[in-house]
This record gives structure tokens, sequence and C-alpha cells, in this order.
């Protein structure tokens, strides 16, 4: 994205997405999600350019919006040879028990990950997740980790989840107001003086850090 | 931002939408648009700057492709009567209905004898318009995430959406039964006459007695 404004929402912001996770962090309100969805192309921007691949999938902060069909069996049938290829993606990330279950009776987590599995399916050259974590338990929220980790294409996510952030991004940009006040490594930014501005509170690895007196380098 | 917080009686309300339909039917055009201004200048001294450009969005959707449309069939000096007939019934309609209070009409609908949940589902519908408008919005972001686009995107829409105001229905009731609706009544408020019931009233009834004499 080059220069992109969009109303009073997005002010001439410039991101780069390359391979690996790219985050959007920010406060409500700062113009994360309309970022995705300039990305995305679902808005146009005012002004500035958006260079985006064709074919770039999604998944949204509700989930059941992307469910077309009554069971999970059913969702992933147009993109699998037959059910035993469907057992085996869904069997990759823990979720075969899944398969027959009604797609709109998925709990908040389950339909998230189910949604953002839809959105990987066609093959698409990025993937854009808005609040990956929302409505996740722990062991969901390790499985969306692991999820997308595992992307081979660049992946954009906007998120509130710090601690989730500094885990799986390799790269970040802080949002307020429209503008982009921070950017770089996830540890980076949380050490910026910009983002204490903010006033969020600190990934709990970066809080352990400080209380031993050190400045974490990496996070492994 | 909203500025001003203006209601209309849902009675004052139905009247102005009533006159508006008479006066175009015995072709008091300028008398219908007068009324329809009034409770338009109302509506955009109560709404946020953002609706009322929406609402600009909608009637110019609603007047030029037709209006070109009649112009072709009719020719363009009997489109602009057509149109302008068009844009009265559409303003009142949206302006008189987005004035009145939900639970005024509910309280109105249901001594006009209809069930409570119909009473209370008529004002919900056209409150709710914009949220459908959203989710539809939404529907349509999270159908092109899976790939889905032109007419496979059209046909799939209604899936969601379906389930969704399902779903919604379901929390909307749950909300009302966290508020006590069982034993405290949230549905209906009685409508109380104000100034902008006063002047709409006065001009439908000047209207009126002009149209009255001018028959005699």
């Amino acid at each position: 994205m080059e220069d992109v404004w969009y109303k009073d929402i997005v002010k001439g912001i410039n991101i780069v997405c390359g391979k690996g996770i790219t985050a959007i962090i920010g406060p409500n309100g700062s113009g994360k999600t309309t970022t995705l969805r300039l990305i995305t192309k679902s808005l146009k921007p005012d002004r500035g350019k958006v260079l985006i691949p064709d074919k770039v999938g999604s998944s949204w902060q509700n989930p059941y919006y992307t469910f077309i069909k009554s069971t999970v069996y059913e969702e992933f049938k147009e993109f699998f040879k037959d059910r035993k290829e469907i057992e085996d993606f869904l069997g990759n990330y823990g979720l075969k028990h899944l398969i027959d279950k009604y797609t709109f009776k998925l709990s908040m987590g389950q339909a998230r990950i189910i949604s953002i599995l839809i959105a990987i399916s066609w093959s698409p050259n990025a993937l854009v997740v808005d609040e990956p974590t929302n409505g996740l338990g722990l062991k969901e929220k390790k499985m969306v980790e692991e999820l997308l980790k595992s992307m081979k294409i660049p992946v954009i996510i906007a998120s509130h989840d710090l601690d989730f952030v500094l885990k799986i991004s390799d790269y970040v940009y802080v949002m307020n107001d429209g503008h982009i006040i921070a950017e770089g490594s996830a540890l980076d930014v949380f050490y910026d003086d910009k983002f204490s501005l903010l006033e969020f509170p600190e990934p709990y690895a970066v809080i352990v850090g400080k209380r031993l007196g050190r400045r974490l380098r990496s996070i492994e | 931002m909203s500025r001003l917080k203006i209601h209309i009686h849902p009675l004052v309300g139905i009247i102005a939408i009533a006159w508006v339909m008479f006066a175009l039917y015995v072709n008091h055009i300028v008398s219908a648009l007068i009324l329809s201004s009034i409770l338009f200048t109302y509506l955009i001294l109560t709404l946020p700057s953002e609706q009322i450009r929406r609402l600009a969005v909608l009637y110019l959707w609603i007047t030029i492709p037709p209006y070109v449309l009649l112009a072709i069939i009719y020719g363009p000096i009997e489109a602009v009567e057509l149109i302008l007939r068009l844009i009265s019934i559409t303003i009142t309609f949206t302006s008189a209905l987005q004035l009145i209070k939900p639970i005024e009409l509910s309280y109105v609908t249901s001594k006009l004898g209809l069930p409570q949940l119909t009473a209370l589902a008529i004002p919900m519908v056209i409150k709710l318009s914009d949220y459908m408008g959203y989710s539809i919005s939404e529907t349509v972001v999270a159908m092109r995430g899976r790939g889905l686009k032109g007419r496979k995107l059209l046909l799939n829409i209604p899936i969601p959406l379906v389930v969704h105001v399902i779903n919604s229905s379901a929390h909307f009731a749950e909300a009302l039964a966290q508020k006590r609706f069982d034993k405290v009544s949230t549905a209906y408020g009685k409508p109380k006459v104000g100034f902008t019931d006063v002047v709409v009233i006065c001009y439908i009834i000047l209207n009126a007695v002009f149209l009255v004499m001018k028959w005699i």
C-alpha cells in the first residue's frame, strides 16, 4: 500500500507485506479493519495505490458470515477430491472430529478456525485475518498460531492480542488515528516509545523481561 | 454525532404519509413536496452527517436511473413530474418512519389491535434496516474472502444472512429477557405530542382547508 487514504479513517499509510506474518495493531477505531478491507480491495481508497495479488483469502471478525453450507464436510467438498482428503486436511489441525458438525452450530473458536481454513482452501496468494484470536480458547489459539505459521503465503492480521502478535508476527505496524506510528519487528515495536504512548498493556514476555532487568532480543 | 433529538408522534407520522399519498392522488404535488421537505428538514437536524450522506446516495439511486428510463418512455417533462412524485413518497416514508420512536410506534400499533410481537416487530424492522445493510456488506466481504465472485456470490449471500437474522433474533430475545421483559414492559412507550407534531398537523389542516375551499 502506498500513501493510502480512505475518508477520515486511514490517513496516508504505507504498508509492505512480504512472506511471513505481518500484524497490524492499534486501539479500537484506529483503522485496522478498514486497512484490511483496503488490502482485500473490499474498499476503494480515496487516494494512493494498493498492489495486491489476484487471489486474497480472508477471514473476518464474524466467521459465521463465511459459511454457505450446512456441514463442515460440505463446506470443503468443492475444494477436495473426496472425504478422505478433507479428513486428512482437517486432521492436520486436529479438527477431524468437526467434519460432520453443522457449521452454524460450531463454537466461535471452531467457526473461526474453519473460516480461516476455508479462506486458504481455494489456494489464495495471500491471506488476511481480522482479529484471529477473538473468542478462542487457549487450545484453539495455539491451533490458529500453528495454522498461520504454517502458511507459505503472505499473511496479514489485525489483532488486539499482543502476546499472540509477539509470538507469531515477523513484522508489526502500529496504527493510531489512521496513521502508522511505529513499525518493525514485534520486539522492536513493543520497546518503541511511541508504542508506550498508546498505554497498551505490554505482552507478558516483555513485562517479565523488564522485571528481570533485560531487554529481550528474541522470544525463543 | 447526532445533533438534535426530534421525534414525531406515530399517528402524526402515519397522517403525514396518508396526506402525501392523498395530495399526490389529487395532483397537489407541491403540497406533498412541501410536507416531505418539512419532515426531511427535521430528519437532517436529527441524523449524523454520515447517515445523511447515505440517505442522499439512496435518493440519487431512486431518482436518477428511473428518471432516465421514464424520460426515454414518456419524454423529459413528463418524467420530471413522475420523479417528483417518487421523491415525495420516498422522502416522506423514510423521514416519517425514522422520526418515529420504535417504542411509541409499538404502543400505537398495539392499540390498533395488532399482537404485541407484531407491534414490536414493525418498528424493529424499520430501525434495523441500517444494521441489515451492514450485515449484507459484511457477508459480501466474507464471500469474497472464500473466493466467491459474481453470480455465485449473489446466489450464496442469502444463506449466511438468513442464519444471521435467526441468530440475531435469538440474541435479541435473550437481551430482552435479561431486561425482565416479562415483568417490566420495555416494548411500549406512550407517545407525547410535541412542537414538531403541531407544525406537521397545522400544515396538513391548512392544506386540507385550502383544498376543500377550492373544491367548493
